[in-house]
């Protein structure tokens, strides 16, 4: 399930759906998924979540989305990230995607510019890095064209490999915790961060191919964030952060969205 | 991030610092082409001084980029086989010649990988906007890291330095997506900035050589690398491969 059967499979091609983790389930709603586990919870209940508050329905492709539609006449938008993104831990309609998409609904401004309205596809992965963003935003753009896309960066220091299960292709991420001294050179400040410049030239020369509109922050910088904040009440139901967090992410989006939109409108306007 | 932490991918960036310490020179020697190992195997047909190599401002064995001039451009890029290491005209100086009413830049780079050819092609496309980019793909194997300011600043990795703790590295998997990788960087140069682009991956050129294995004969003057036999077809292959593709 979830394996794909190439011999040698194009992971960087064009003309491809996404595929998520091995790990994620296809076309199945369950209660628990990634470090949201139920033995988790029971060692460390949190209050508010029940062992069914929290439903994950993963699409065909293992995202915790709507089953995608290419051909659909309508606007893509797509969210990319790590298990902040997918909502781990948190009800759908906390995450910062879900709040995300319902003010662009509500946004009475895009009426007239997307007559046709929105798709959102929300295509978080847990533990995704920085490699399996830009490698799922290239499989988009010929079939599931992007419009708008949102990236909340993953972590630094993780990064895509790719492993073989007999006739079976699949990737998974390598991250700090797989540091060794053989290879700790590859989580070197500049090592990291080059391999982040090289995947934003990707999502930059797609942007100008495609004419999307990015809109997109760092987990690093929101993680620093977070630890300034007063201690919040509310809670992911595991670690991760909580829903009032994905509401402060959401306006940090939403707000730079809208300031994008209006410096297109402005430079529209003067040309 | 740290000063010296440089966006090596950064397009109209030219890192001349870490390419060579020759920048704007001519030497007779390279690290492989060495006077040491010419003393000791003498190879047949050069002397002490029969290859001269010489860089311009940015370390790349070439002429100075003219970006005023109005003639196409037609970019070379690949590892030492491009250089020309132990030869004084690699292919593409013949390459010039099937092209003499263009400018033929020599981008190549000792030890560079397919992250080397796509980093540097990213770097340069902006400034030279190029009509061609003739591509002679490198082993799979080798890769970029990046560390602080240093030696190690900009270091290709390959068979001279396998590294134990990096199996996965050298998975044919993960070579073969690093590979995808780049080329999917260079096909997205190639669309912004409107070049074509032919690339003569390695294995190509080894199925070639299966045919006539004069060609991966190690005849250069470091008795390592290929001589000028192997330089004129890998020439003409390209611009067989750009005539074909013209109809």
């Amino acid at each position: 399930m979830g394996k794909t059967k190439h011999e040698l499979k194009n992971w960087w091609q064009m003309a491809t759906l996404p595929e998520s983790k091995l790990t994620r389930p296809r076309n199945e709603t369950v209660y628990w998924s990634d470090t949201d586990s139920e033995e988790n919870f029971r060692l460390n209940p949190k209050q508010g979540y029940t062992e069914t508050s929290i439903t994950y329905e993963y699409n065909s492709q293992g995202f915790r989305t709507r089953e995608f539609d290419p051909a659909t006449n309508r606007t893509n938008v797509l969210f990319f990230g790590c298990s902040h993104t997918e909502g781990i831990g948190l009800k759908e309609e906390d995450t910062w995607v879900d709040r995300v998409s319902k003010e662009i609904e509500k946004f009475q401004d895009l009426v007239t510019v997307v007559p046709n309205g929105f798709n959102y596809y929300n295509l978080g992965i847990g533990g995704g890095s920085g490699d399996s963003v830009v490698r799922n935003l290239v499989n988009c753009t010929n079939h599931l064209i992007p419009g708008v896309v949102f990236i909340l960066w993953p972590p630094s220091g993780r990064f895509d490999y790719y492993q073989q299960d007999g006739d079976y292709s699949f990737w998974d991420t390598k991250s700090v915790h797989d540091l060794s001294i053989e290879n700790m050179f590859l989580y070197e400040e500049s090592h990291i961060y080059n391999n982040h410049m090289r995947n934003t030239l990707i999502v930059d020369l797609l942007k100008k191919m495609h004419g999307f509109i990015l809109v997109e922050l760092s987990a690093d910088d929101l993680h620093a964030e977070f630890t300034k904040l007063p201690k919040s009440l509310d809670y992911a139901r595991d670690g991760h952060w909580p829903p009032s967090f994905h509401r402060y992410i959401a306006e940090k989006f939403f707000g730079l969205f809208k300031y994008i939109l209006q410096q297109q409108f402005r430079s529209s306007d003067s040309k | 991030m740290t000063n010296d932490v440089i966006d090596f991918w950064k397009e109209g960036l030219i890192p001349t610092m870490t390419l060579n310490e020759n920048c704007g020179k001519t030497v007779y020697w390279q690290p492989m082409d060495t006077l040491e190992n010419f003393q000791n195997n003498r190879p047949e047909g050069y002397t002490e001084t029969s290859i001269t190599y010489s860089y311009n401002q940015y370390g790349f064995r070439t002429k100075e980029f003219d970006l005023t001039s109005n003639k196409d451009k037609i970019l070379c890029l690949g590892c030492s086989h491009t250089e020309g290491i132990g030869v004084q005209d690699p292919w593409p100086t013949y390459l010039q010649e099937y092209f003499p009413d263009s400018d033929v830049y020599n981008l190549g780079h000792g030890g560079a990988s397919h992250d080397t050819i796509a980093r540097i092609l990213a770097n340069v496309a902006v400034l030279i906007k190029p009509k061609l980019v003739c591509i002679f793909g490198t082993n799979l194997t080798r890769f970029e890291t990046y560390g602080p300011a240093g030696p190690d600043q900009l270091r290709n990795n390959g068979s001279w330095n396998i590294i134990p703790g990096l199996t996965d590295y050298y998975d044919d998997y993960n070579l073969q997506a690093q590979f995808q990788k780049n080329m999917l960087i260079v096909d997205l140069l190639s669309t912004k900035y409107g070049f074509e682009y032919i690339l003569y991956k390695q294995q190509e050129f080894y199925g070639h050589a299966i045919k006539d294995p004069k060609l991966v004969e190690p005849s250069a003057r470091d008795c390592t690398h290929y001589g000028s036999y192997t330089h004129k077809f890998v020439a003409k292959e390209f611009f067989d491969r750009y005539t074909r593709r013209q109809g």
